[in-house]
């Protein structure tokens, strides 16, 4: 097996393609129903939640309704954190937008922009004009987890969707139709550990669920999960925080680095990653989230990365052990 | 007050002077022609690094021959107006001086120190009129200067003779110390005498106020040496081993384009030293990253007077982290080898992994791939492929294997 097959991964082979096979979010797929049955009035959408909750899916979806299989030929599907300056917006997104003539079978070009909160103020306000003038042959489907990160207006060009976490016994009913067509024996006690650890986030569910099966060669046991997590981005943040407690201030700054040299995130990243745990462990309150505030301001204000995550771990490391 | 011995044993006379011997002949062959009429060039163009005696010739040269020395330095405003107002009259035929000149009167000889020192803006026309009170070639017109500038100074450098003053060579310092110890009736070890010829590098000045240091009791290892440029291991175990915060601080002023390694040298030895206790690395860690937002300021948005602020306060961290105990063992700073070096392999396998198989059919960013989809993904690497990546993998590090 290797990357040449992309549906060697479960998250893109188990991709639903219509709206009916798109788990849960049952208020947006109605209203998304209603909204196609009228394609030439479709608005601007602005689909917001948290990761792993069907966004991108259901954008997908939507190229498939408009275009059928040959989506791919009349959509621009961009990642804005990737490419999030405003010359992505003015090369790209302008040029995609200007040269098309609408026809009676692609009534308009569509453009799905993940990760849109991702995206500079400046580009936003560029990418608003650009949604106006060329309403007529372009749609755009923005894609966020913060909608208080899209310029307001923005917002108000759009028709704001907002996705739920799945819940349990959902998530818990999608992992088990993999298991069947993997015709994978996988218990119930190890799809409920699977979706405790990944709290509704889709995504991290299945990838989860394929690394269980393939580590354990077929028959996935409980503690097959707990080892994985902690070899996965939210558990290795998790292992620096427990080193911290622990006192062991140097393996945790070696774990961090290690982790960040690979995976190549920023320090602001970081930060957010250890937001969320913090949170997930119950150890958030005001003195740990305002050693982290100051260090992501200190980031911001281009300070040395290493520098300041290494004094962060310290005094969080001092503040778990009450000095500091 | 004690008099400064560079003063009391400041030459009178032009042999008095150690050292230059060429320069000194060319000067006084200059001067002479001069008040016999010879007069090619408009001015004599001193040039050489600090105290080595140019201005001392110029008054030694006009003591002996008895000239006034008019001197503009750089602590005069020097626009075109204040030099005609300070000394344009001392060339104008029709003025009284003129008139005074064949009886008791001296002659005048006008000096132009620190004349690149000159301000192009502050200084507006300043060296132009330098040009036009020579070219009228009747009062000798003396400059000095450390380093020329080739474009500002071409017309300088083209119509005056220029002298070159070279540095002292260490047996010339040698007499000069041992012709003012004998003087002084001092007795100085000869390795001290080593040390200040070895730190003075060539410059007089500098000689004969260590010695003068040295023979008040100061331990000259501790006082400053100008333009000392260390390198960055020496500069390295010399701060981590003092314990004086003048040293610390004349170090790194005297070493200041290493600052920043310095800076980040020693956090590292902070969050490696096994002797400093966690709650002391706390406190230092939190002044260093102090620091460290001074550093990005000044470099995110050019704000380069903050550099007086990280002048002010390396030095005090550094003599309180060396206080708590860190130690210089001439390692490369951990951090930065490891995320720079040791792993841009893994970050350009993982990159050319997410470019070559799964851009655009992957319908995530290159971002959400590696922080969600590579940890899980690891064990279907091919280890020939991709060997920097599956040996992260396999190290447990990061990423699910099988």
């Amino acid at each position: 097996m290797s990357f040449s097959r992309i549906d060697t991964l479960w998250v893109e082979k188990y991709r639903p393609k219509t709206l009916d096979e798109v788990v849960d979010q049952e208020e947006v797929v109605a209203s998304l129903k209603n909204i196609m049955n009228n394609i030439q009035e479709m608005p601007h959408l602005l689909f917001a939640g948290p990761p792993g909750t069907g966004k991108t899916t259901l954008a997908l979806v939507i190229a498939r309704m408009l275009y059928g299989d040959k989506w791919r030929e009349y959509t621009l599907e961009l990642n804005a954190s990737d490419e999030r300056g405003i010359n992505v917006i003015r090369e790209k997104v302008k040029v995609f937008s200007q040269y098309f003539t609408p026809t009676k079978e692609v009534p308009f070009k569509l453009v799905i922009l993940d990760e849109a909160d991702m995206m500079t103020s400046e580009a936003q306000t560029a990418l608003r004009r650009i949604m106006e003038i060329y309403s007529r042959t372009t749609r755009f489907i923005l894609i966020c987890n913060y909608l208080t990160r899209i310029i307001s207006p923005i917002q108000s060009r759009c028709a704001t969707f907002k996705f739920k976490r799945i819940p349990r016994e959902l998530a818990i009913k999608y992992l088990k139709s993999i298991c069947e067509s993997e015709k994978i024996n996988c218990s119930d006690d190890v799809l409920e550990r699977i979706y405790e650890v990944s709290a509704g986030d889709l995504r991290r569910a299945i990838n989860l669920l394929q690394s269980v099966v393939n580590v354990s060669g077929g028959k996935p046991k409980v503690s097959d999960v707990d080892e994985i997590v902690g070899k996965v981005t939210p558990g290795v943040i998790s292992g620096i925080i427990e080193k911290l407690r622990l006192g062991e201030f140097k393996e945790a700054v070696d774990k961090l680095f290690e982790f960040k040299a690979v995976s190549g995130v920023d320090g602001q990243e970081v930060i957010k990653l250890i937001l969320n745990e913090l949170m997930m462990k119950n150890l958030l309150n005001p003195k740990t989230a305002e050693i982290l505030a100051k260090y992501d301001f200190r980031m911001t204000e281009g300070a040395y990365e290493e520098v300041q995550l290494t004094a962060m771990l310290a005094e969080l490391a001092g503040a778990f052990k009450g000095t500091g | 007050m004690k008099m400064l011995w560079t003063e009391k044993y400041r030459p009178r006379v032009l042999n008095e002077i150690v050292g230059n011997e060429e320069a000194k002949r060319e000067l006084l062959k200059w001067i002479v022609d001069w008040q016999r009429g010879v007069r090619d060039n408009p001015g004599v163009l001193l040039t050489g690094p600090p105290g080595i005696g140019k201005t001392t010739a110029v008054y030694a040269l006009a003591n002996e021959l008895s000239f006034h020395v008019v001197e503009l330095n750089a602590s005069d405003y020097r626009t075109a107006q204040s030099i005609y107002a300070k000394v344009g009259h001392l060339t104008q035929s029709n003025t009284l001086d003129s008139f005074t000149s064949g009886g008791g009167r001296r002659n005048i000889l006008i000096f132009f120190d620190e004349i690149d020192g000159i301000d192009p803006k502050a200084d507006t026309g300043g060296l132009k009129a330098v040009l036009d009170i020579a070219s009228r070639k009747e009062v000798p017109i003396i400059a000095a200067a450390n380093v020329p500038d080739p474009t500002s100074h071409k017309e300088l450098l083209k119509s005056f003779k220029v002298i070159e003053f070279k540095p002292l060579t260490p047996r010339q310092i040698t007499i000069l110390l041992k012709r003012i110890i004998a003087a002084e009736g001092l007795s100085i070890p000869d390795e001290v005498i080593d040390k200040i010829i070895r730190s003075s590098r060539g410059d007089a000045r500098l000689a004969v106020n260590l010695l003068q240091e040295a023979a008040a009791g100061v331990d000259i290892d501790f006082v400053s040496t100008p333009m000392e440029n260390l390198p960055f291991d020496i500069l390295m175990k010399r701060l981590s081993s003092s314990i004086s915060i003048t040293e610390i601080r004349n170090l790194l002023s005297s070493n200041s384009n290493q600052i920043e390694d310095v800076f980040y040298a020693y956090f590292d030895m902070i969050l490696r030293s096994g002797s400093i206790s966690l709650g002391e690395k706390i406190r230092l860690l939190r002044e260093w990253s102090k620091l460290d937002i001074l550093f990005g300021r000044m470099n995110k948005k050019r704000y380069f007077s903050l550099f007086r602020y990280i002048n002010m306060l390396l030095p005090w961290f550094i003599y309180s982290a060396n206080r708590a105990g860190a130690v210089y063992d001439g390692r490369i700073p951990q951090y930065r080898l490891r995320l720079f070096i040791l792993n841009r392999g893994a970050r350009e396998e993982l990159n050319n992994l997410y470019n070559t198989y799964l851009k655009g059919r992957l319908h995530c960013s290159y971002r959400k791939f590696v922080l969600e989809v590579f940890p899980y993904v690891c064990g279907y690497l091919k280890g020939d492929e991709y060997p920097s990546l599956t040996k992260l993998c396999k190290s447990g590090a990061y990423g699910v294997t099988w």
